[in-house]
């Protein structure tokens, strides 16, 4: 039965980049950065929740300082974690985090607190100098027994 | 032994052969594993997962990689040249550097397939490596929304 809707399949090449063994995806996604990771969702059926299950994750000073975007860092911030959250499955054994313009915002505990009960084995935060409300760690994240960190913040 | 003993050939399933100074193919776990397993008087290894046309490319990075006082320019030059080939040539020599265990020639492949990926927008990504889009047109909305942040 030829397939509808779908122009000249039997010319387009094979598809290898699907047919890659899974830990090789894994490790391609890891290394792209995480919207682009996100974006290839939608290349087909496939690929639709395979970053959802990548056990490293990237959020770096590119996801936030678009030139066309005017929505504030900080409020960015709270709406990618919360999408990243509600959509990924499994767990995350690294996760780096790279914000100069972040304000108060409680999120990022909730955020930690749900990585101290997924696995968490390394964490790097980059985050800004606070006087007042330095960000104070959730004490869940001292019972990770197999916990890397790693902070340092923008003065 | 006379020299002889230096040389070890690997055999492809095509029955195409590769003689390989045994320091080149010493460095390779699985070729250790059967070098020392087997009285290799023969020296003739098979290798029933590869082919003579994918080994052909794996053999001319190990001598280029293993050459005396090539300097890190060069082999960055090499490097650009020989991933100079098609996703299903670099699928094969994926799969062959990892039956052979060489994770520096998977890294290489790996990093191959991130560059060919990495900025291009998806329905280049689609065209360039053949994968159908099997979403219908609600579903490929649905997916958008789901990942809004993305595709912002």
């Amino acid at each position: 039965m030829p397939l509808k809707g779908r122009r000249r399949c039997r010319s387009l090449p094979p598809d290898i980049l699907s047919n890659l063994p899974d830990n090789i995806i894994d490790v391609i996604l890891m290394h792209l950065p995480c919207k682009d990771a996100m974006r290839t969702s939608i290349l087909s059926k496939k690929w639709r929740y395979h970053w959802c299950r990548l056990t490293e994750l990237t959020l770096d000073q590119s996801h936030w300082s678009t030139k066309e975007d005017l929505l504030d860092p900080t409020v960015k911030f709270s709406k990618i974690v919360y999408q990243l959250l509600t959509l990924h499955e499994g767990p995350i054994n690294k996760f780096t985090i790279n914000i100069a313009e972040l304000r108060s915002c409680p999120e990022i505990d909730f955020f930690i607190y749900f990585l101290s009960r997924n696995g968490i084995q390394h964490l790097v935060l980059h985050l800004p100098r606070n006087e007042d409300e330095l960000n104070i760690l959730p004490s869940s994240l001292f019972t990770c027994s197999r916990l890397k960190c790693s902070f340092s913040s923008f003065c | 032994m006379m020299s002889l003993g230096k040389l070890i050939t690997l055999k492809t399933n095509d029955n195409e052969e590769f003689k390989l100074d045994k320091t080149v193919a010493v460095k390779l776990e699985i070729i250790k594993n059967i070098v020392q397993d087997v009285d290799c008087t023969s020296n003739v290894i098979p290798l029933p997962n590869i082919d003579g046309k994918t080994m052909t490319k794996v053999v001319k990075y190990w001598k280029k990689h293993s050459e005396e006082g090539v300097t890190e320019v060069q082999l960055k030059n090499f490097d650009q040249d020989f991933l100079k080939m098609s996703h299903s040539e670099l699928h094969d020599v994926h799969l062959a550097a990892k039956y052979l265990d060489d994770n520096q020639l998977k890294e290489v492949i790996i990093q191959e397939f991130l560059d060919r990926i990495k900025g291009k927008p998806i329905e280049e990504i689609r065209e360039v490596f053949g994968i159908v889009n099997d979403y219908t047109p609600e579903e490929e909305e649905e997916v958008r929304r789901e990942n809004a942040w993305a595709f912002e």
